[in-house]
């Protein structure tokens, strides 16, 4: 998992060093748009290799960086995750159409029933009060002008 | 202490402020005026950010028209930022030529930037609607510069090449800082900041020999006497600083304008684009607006659409020579 | 200049002044509670109605809501690990492990207080010392901005807890997201694979709310077992404890300091003084073991930094008109709407104007903690709701915020993806951390480093002409080669390490 990580990054980053330099690289009196981001990738592709190295060799230093503590560790529940990334891509994908508030109200009911919020009352609920609290805050108080949908429900 | 008629105007005002903040949006419930255009709120949608000069303008014409009433409708500024303004000029132009969707652009993304980019829009593919502002470029230095005018920059430049520096930015700045070098047979040491208050910060940290930048920007700073100007690419003197000679008169044959223009897509009906052009030429011509400008250091061009769409034409093709075969 | 205050303060005799701040502030926490919208969109919003408020209105309004965002941001950050605003980013580290140690109610309340002094000490800079700071901040120049972003990456590898070499791709990973869209200098359009919507380059907000709280929302979703529920806490809990109170107070002063001094300094001066503070702590801690576990000082700080910079970042505009960031571009906005163009001479132009914003910002810190400590109560209540249902509020909130903050579904798309990105990142144990300063510091960054290399010309020895950029990256050089140094000794006894550490969930391996 790490390794196959680490080894992704690197991809990435010599990609994006190839990139750069079709960006241009410039002169030292001019220098080009692919200037700063070359030097990125001249750090980023041999940092990358480091931690993959460290990974494939198992030496890697397995601590969490300090905002995440033991949370990102150990087993997942991976069709939860699945489910609840499909239930919010929703959003984008209809939000246009159908009405951001609305496409929201009900992927969030969604999303609580995945995550096994009991019974019905409490998930609808739950959408149906975020809906309009987010309506009244944002569409009335703040003037945010959410995608009102064909429907014009907001 | 002015305080009270401040105040005054303030307690009135915050009626105004809270029945706002409550309810901004009762103004798009207000009833159909007839079948004609405008039916609802219009987007006047500007390039760069809320703050921004560009903005600042646009927000000042927009408030003129909408205290007026007389258009029938509200118009809103939508602030679409980023990629050197090609992301708004692309929302504009790829709008439907409705009415509802203009935009007020600088003339760069239309003009200059196309030449240098691949953008996703046709520049010649627009409706050109009232030019707004048409303004000079200066040659700025701090006050303790002691470069007096353009002849002394260009003594100085001849004698050290490549060690004055000059700071630059966005195209509508580069071109008439190589036009300097070119006409001047001198070369600078070319330093590029991101906008004016950039330049303007390095300039009084004489961080900088010399800054390119325009006359709404540098004018607080001119008249405490922080900053002084070398010189404008305007043709005549200007009104707001009369002591600054332009370029031509010291001999440099310099002339470049930047325009701030109202632009809608392609294809809007003649009634609309004729409603669109009278209002904003009759917020243009107002006291109110000549009064904002004159503060805010801007120079009122209010030229009409075929002038406007000859000026951004006659400019882009005056870039062609210089920028050359740089895409 | 007391008269001149006195005269400041007796403005507030009217009470649309009053009323005028207090909208302020309330607005202010309230777009700064929400993740994702910000001061920014708040004073756009309000930018319409400037003109009736009058200048003097404006200022005091977007102050409030200003400063009273600066207050609000931390709130999610602490209760939910979802920062709201990128200067609450750092907060969100220790802060919401205090929260998970039961601590919530202290957190949110040093974070008010800490805000609230901060918030003082920068007005108070702000009275004395505005124009000879501001003369001292111009001198600054890219050299510098340089320096200052490169320290400000280089101590956040070296000093997190995790692997130096995952921090250092992750800051890479950063600036080199930073780098799609617009290039700073020249406005060329770079890495965007022929589209408009890559022109834009990708929301920082986007980004923040995805590798943050979309990827917080994702590990909650990931859970095999449920965890227990949180009660809500009892009044006494709310309160910091003696010792809590002991070492956040000198914690919060350094911050102001830190973020006073950082936010005279163009650019996003508030979040990079939020790193320096926690960095700053970090380094002078004699438990340094106990950040990112909930220490206090990690929440102190970096809040006290945040608001002192947000104080200072007036001087600029006031002084010189310029404005620093862009909060301070709509604040300028506002004054030149309604005809005031303020330049160098604006406070000699202005004397009552200037000293009713003073007077003010005073009369709004204090507002924000009369506002702020009650909630806290009610904040920490949100706690008690079970995870099932937090985790969709979560989402709904980062999907509001996102869209709000650009009016964008491709923001929306752009936060899903970097929350899956970022969740599995962090699970091979890389600094989300590292990777939002360095989207942040990255236009700045490259921007300075690149005018530095025209300045130069190429030749090093330029830099040797600019003393005060060479003084940051010495003290960045000193403290890295400290903390090695520390660490090869730590190495050489690794016992002791495990030692101290035996207590902790997680076994923590000496520094790379």
């Amino acid at each position: 998992m790490e390794s196959v990580t680490a080894g992704a990054l690197l991809v990435v980053g010599v990609a994006y060093g190839v990139g750069a330099l079709n960006e241009g690289f410039g002169s030292v009196h001019d220098t080009g748009a692919g200037f700063f981001p070359f030097l990125v990738a001249v750090i980023l592709v041999p940092a990358a290799a480091f931690v993959l190295v460290q990974e494939l060799r198992g030496t890697a230093t397995s601590a969490p960086a300090d905002e995440d503590e033991e949370d990102f560790q150990g087993e997942v529940h991976w069709p939860r995750i699945g489910g609840v990334l499909v239930a919010s891509a929703v959003v984008p994908a209809v939000g246009d159409d159908v009405g951001l508030v609305t496409t929201l109200s009900v992927a969030m009911i969604v999303i609580a029933k995945i995550m096994g919020l009991k019974g019905w009352w409490a998930p609808v609920a739950l959408g149906v009060a975020f809906g309009v609290a987010t309506w009244l805050i944002f569409v009335q108080w703040l003037y945010v002008p959410l995608p009102a949908g064909r429907l014009g429900l907001a | 202490m002015n305080v009270i008629p401040t105040a005054g105007r303030a307690r009135i005002a915050l009626v105004a402020a809270l029945t706002a903040l409550a309810l901004l949006a009762t103004a798009c419930g207000s009833s159909d005026s007839g079948s004609s255009y405008p039916r609802r709120d219009v987007q006047v949608i500007v390039p760069y950010p809320a703050g921004s000069g560009i903005d600042t303008t646009t927000r000042a014409l927009v408030d003129i028209i909408n205290d007026d009433g007389d258009f029938g409708h509200r118009l809103q500024v939508v602030n679409r930022e980023g990629g050197a303004g090609s992301v708004g000029t692309t929302a504009i132009l790829n709008a439907k030529p409705d009415g509802y969707t203009i935009g007020v652009v600088p003339d760069g993304p239309l003009t200059l930037v196309p030449q240098t980019e691949d953008v996703s829009y046709d520049p010649d593919k627009l409706t050109v609607l009232n030019e707004l502002i048409a303004g000079p470029i200066m040659f700025v230095v701090p006050g303790g510069s002691p470069f007096k005018d353009l002849g002394d920059l260009v003594d100085a430049a001849k004698a050290h090449p490549s060690s004055i520096t000059i700071g630059e930015g966005p195209l509508n700045y580069r071109i008439p800082a190589d036009l300097l070098e070119q006409k001047a047979g001198v070369k600078l040491k070319r330093v590029k900041f991101d906008g004016d208050q950039a330049t303007t910060t390095a300039l009084l940290g004489k961080n900088v020999d010399v800054g390119v930048m325009q006359l709404a920007s540098a004018l607080p700073q001119l008249s405490s006497g922080k900053l002084r100007a070398l010189g404008i690419t305007s043709a005549d003197t200007v009104d707001l600083v009369p002591d600054v000679p332009t370029f031509k008169s010291q001999g440099i044959d310099v002339e470049w304008l930047a325009y701030n223009t109202l632009i809608a897509p392609e294809g809007l009906k003649a009634d609309v684009k004729d409603k669109l052009a009278s209002t904003f030429e009759k917020a243009l011509k107002s006291d109110a607006f000549a009064k904002a400008a004159k503060k805010l250091g801007l120079i009122v061009s209010a030229a009409p659409p075929e002038e406007a769409a000859k000026h951004l034409k006659d400019k882009a093709a005056n870039a062609k020579q210089v920028l050359g075969s740089s895409k | 200049m007391i008269n001149d205050l006195a005269g400041g303060f007796a403005a507030f005799a009217d009470p649309t002044y009053l009323l005028l701040a207090l909208a302020g502030v309330v607005l202010g926490t309230l777009v700064g509670v929400l993740p994702g919208i910000g001061p920014i969109g708040a004073m756009s919003v309000l930018l319409g109605i400037t003109t009736q408020v009058g200048p003097t209105g404006s200022l005091i309004l977007f102050a409030g809501i200003y400063f009273g965002s600066t207050y609000g941001g931390s709130t999610t950050s602490i209760l939910l690990n979802v920062p709201g605003e990128a200067s609450s980013v750092v907060t969100a580290i220790d802060g919401n492990q205090m929260t998970r140690r039961g601590r919530a109610g202290p957190a949110l309340t040093i974070a008010a207080i800490s805000s609230f002094v901060a918030g003082t000490i920068s007005i108070v800079g702000l009275m004395l010392f505005a124009p000879t700071l501001s003369s001292v901040a111009v001198k600054l120049g890219p050299p510098e901005y340089m320096a200052l972003c490169l320290a400000g990456l280089v101590l956040l590898a070296a000093l997190s807890n995790g692997s130096a070499a995952k921090s250092v791709v992750m800051i890479c990973a950063g600036l080199a997201v930073g780098t799609v869209g617009i290039d700073p200098a020249d406005g060329d359009l770079r890495f965007t694979l022929g589209t408009t919507t890559l022109a834009e380059g990708f929301s920082f907000i986007a980004l923040v709310m995805g590798v943050f709280g979309i990827a917080e929302a994702l590990t909650m979703a990931g859970r095999r077992w449920s965890p227990e529920r949180v009660s809500a806490p009892r009044l006494r809990e709310l309160l910091p404890n003696r010792e809590e109170t002991r070492q956040a107070a000198p914690a919060a002063l350094r911050g102001s300091l830190i973020g006073f001094g950082l936010g005279l300094v163009p650019g996003p001066a508030a979040v990079l003084s939020t790193f320096a503070s926690y960095v700053t702590e970090k380094k002078l801690s004699r438990h340094p073991e106990k950040f990112g576990r909930g220490a206090v000082e990690g929440v102190a700080g970096p809040e006290a930094a945040n608001n002192a910079a947000a104080g200072a970042a007036f001087i600029p505009l006031m002084v010189l008109g310029i404005p620093f960031a862009p909060t301070m571009a709509l604040v300028l906005a506002a004054l030149l709407l309604n005809g005031i163009v303020p330049g160098p001479t604006f406070v000699d132009d202005q004397p009552e104007m200037f000293w009713t914003v003073i007077a003010a910002m005073y009369i709004g810190n204090l507002m924000l903690l009369v506002l702020n400590l009650p909630l806290v109560g009610l904040f920490t209540r949100l706690l008690a709701v079970p995870p099932q249902a937090m985790m969709p509020f979560i989402i709904g909130l980062c999907v509001v915020g996102v869209y709000a903050d650009g009016n964008s579904m491709f923001d929306v798309v752009v936060m899903l993806v970097a929350g899956l990105l970022g969740f599995l990142l962090r699970r091979s144990g890389f600094s989300m951390a590292a990777f939002v300063l360095a989207v942040v510091l990255q236009p700045t960054l490259e921007t300075s480093l690149r005018q530095t290399v025209a300045y130069s010309d190429g030749n090093a020895t330029y830099l040797l002409g600019r003393p005060v950029a060479m003084v940051i990256v010495a003290a960045a050089v000193l403290t890295l080669v400290a903390s090695a140094a520390r660490a090869l000794r730590n190495r050489r006894r690794p016992n002791v390490i495990s030692a101290d550490q035996s207590s902790q969930p997680t076994s923590q391996p000496p520094r790379q």
